[in-house]
């Protein structure tokens, strides 16, 4: 992808400042050129009136003023007047004038270099200020745009590094507070990029200043300026959340206003960009609180209508027998016990279910894996469902079925859950149908049943926690059975799917892996 | 009397990098005047 900016302008302003002379050889360098253009001078002297002379000076001090500034050009004048004076001025070789009207012209000399040196060394300030103002805003501008993009915390961590080691050459830490506040053994931060050696080393003490004071502190600044790195406090409207550690090349003294400025605007943009991902962060909390209010206000509403429904009617059996068991046959009495027991059955399976989800979820549960027989898992799941059973389950088991690897009593009950759904969701008369088939590595348990089915756009929520069917008819539950399903097949490294039966209904596939010998060996072991 | 100007001058010449260091903008106009001044005294004695 071609990059936005093509050229990074405060890196290369930066690099240009090092690359410069340094102080004593901006002077020697001016002394250098004040005796070029004097041995040239020279050559030329008895051609030239020593007045016309004057100009390659002049020249030559505004040259060294363009290049090095006020002070370089200041030296140059006084030095060109000197060698003026001594090797130009007849009589040659001495500081002695012929005439005394040639003082005017080293004063004209001067005054003149330290005029022209002032202008054009404010001139080049200026140059230098608007290009370093233009790098910076470009500099932000770019950074500004790459955060934008940037929507995670280790996102825009990433990006802040990156912008502020591509554009300013520098490397960066970024210290972000792990607790709240300032504790009694100092504040505690999480350090990014993270270190090989973890965030438990010595805090730099400038970071910790800057952290407290909200200033910057360490080189550069006037807090700690021994430190080796600039740090800069990133200060939002919930306080100061951490610290911009920032270590590279600083520039001169004469820059470091500027520089520093520069490095609190970044800190400043990158303290927003953080804040925005805290902000982002509370924000998808407080949803997930409503979220899970709602979820819970769904709950009550589920359980306390299928819990009352049997709990009143054993309830009013109860009461019946209490009141008139003298009045009752034997006959009636044992179907109201009959009645309540079957309710009572309801009852404990709901609680069961709700245990049952709850362990899933929380990871609490410890399968009991074994090598079970499918035919005697179904024979068992119809014998525990007898009551309920109202009409025939058409099975379907090839020979020789291989044993899966299973925790029996949670398949059973999963078996249980769909088989309940096949019988409360098809007509009285429409047969349920249960088949086990083996494919590859894993053998799939398949219920099948003949009722108006589930609409396409509701199947991918089905076995969501108290998610209910809208459409169709409601003979109660909690919307719990299917989640069971799906966390029990979880659990067991199984598969569970689901799609319309080609007679109308639907068919629920459990997959459940083969049990093979190897697997027991290598538990074993 | 042209070796003590010289001396003088050649003091002058070298301490400028350390009066600008030390003083800035203002050390190297005084620095300037002064060697000027120096100059112009030395030109009209002789």
């Amino acid at each position: 992808m071609k990059p936005l900016f093509s050229t990074d302008p405060i890196r290369k302003t930066l690099s240009r400042a090092s690359r410069a002379p340094g102080h004593y050889q901006r002077y020697a360098l001016s002394l250098g050129i004040i005796v070029l253009i004097t041995a040239g001078a020279v050559l030329v002297r008895d051609l030239i009136v020593p007045t016309n002379l004057v100009m390659p000076y002049l020249l030559g001090v505004v040259s060294i003023a363009v290049l090095w500034g006020r002070g370089p050009a200041i030296f140059a004048s006084v030095l060109g007047v000197i060698a003026f004076d001594f090797f130009l001025v007849p009589p040659y070789l001495t500081f002695v004038v012929e005439d005394t009207e040639y003082v005017i012209t080293f004063l004209a000399l001067f005054t003149v270099g330290v005029f022209i040196s002032g202008l054009t060394a404010q001139l080049k300030d200026r140059m230098v200020a608007a290009r370093e103002g233009e790098a910076r805003v470009t500099a932000l501008y770019r950074l500004s745009h790459d955060l934008a993009a940037a929507y995670s915390l280790p996102d825009v961590l990433e990006t802040i590094g990156a912008n502020i080691r591509m554009t300013l050459g520098m490397e960066v830490k970024i210290h972000l507070l792990a607790s709240p506040g300032d504790g009694p053994d100092g504040p505690r931060f999480d350090v990014f990029p993270r270190q090989d050696t973890g965030n438990g080393g010595p805090l730099d003490e400038a970071v910790v200043a800057a952290f407290r004071s909200g200033r910057p502190a360490g080189a550069g600044t006037q807090a700690i300026p021994e430190s080796a790195t600039v740090n800069l406090p990133l200060v939002t409207n919930r306080g100061t959340i951490g610290v911009l550690s920032i270590s590279g090349p600083h520039p001169a003294e004469n820059g470091q206003d500027e520089h520093l400025q520069s490095l609190e605007a970044f800190a400043n943009l990158s303290a927003l960009a953080i804040e925005r991902v805290y902000l982002n962060r509370e924000a998808a909390q407080a949803q997930l609180l409503i979220a899970k209010g709602e979820l819970q206000a769904t709950l009550l509403n589920s359980i306390s209508h299928d819990f009352r429904t049997p709990l009143v009617t054993i309830t009013g059996t109860l009461s019946s027998l209490d009141t008139g068991i003298d009045l009752l046959d034997r006959h009636s009495q044992q179907s109201l016990v009959r009645h309540a027991l079957a309710e009572s059955e309801k009852l404990n399976r709901l609680v069961s279910n709700l245990l049952n989800i709850n362990r899933l979820e929380s990871g609490a549960l410890q399968l009991q894996l074994e090598p079970v027989d499918l035919q005697d898992l179904i024979g068992a799941t119809l014998e525990a469902m007898k009551n309920r059973i109202d009409r025939e389950i058409v099975i379907s088991l090839p020979e020789n079925l291989p044993l899966v690897e299973a925790d029996f009593v949670l398949v059973q009950q999963a078996l249980i859950n769909l088989l309940e759904n096949a019988l409360k969701y098809s007509p009285a008369a429409a047969a349920v149908e249960l088949a086990a088939a083996a494919e590859g590595e894993r053998v799939y348990l398949t219920v099948s049943d003949h009722g108006p089915g589930i609409p396409a756009d509701e199947i991918p929520h089905i076995f969501k926690k108290f998610y209910r069917v809208n459409s169709g008819p409601q003979p109660g539950g909690t919307g719990m059975g299917l989640a069971i399903v799906q966390g029990v097949m979880d659990a067991h490294a199984g598969v569970v799917d689901v799609c319309p039966g080609e007679e109308g209904g639907m068919i629920f596939r459990l997959g459940l892996r083969r049990f093979t010998m190897d697997r027991e060996v290598a538990g074993a072991g | 009397m042209q070796t003590v100007t010289w001396v003088v001058l050649l003091i002058l010449i070298v301490s400028a990098p350390w009066v600008s260091r030390k003083w800035g903008g203002k050390g190297d106009l005084i620095w300037g005047m002064i060697a000027m001044i120096f100059l112009v005294i030395v030109v009209l004695l002789q």
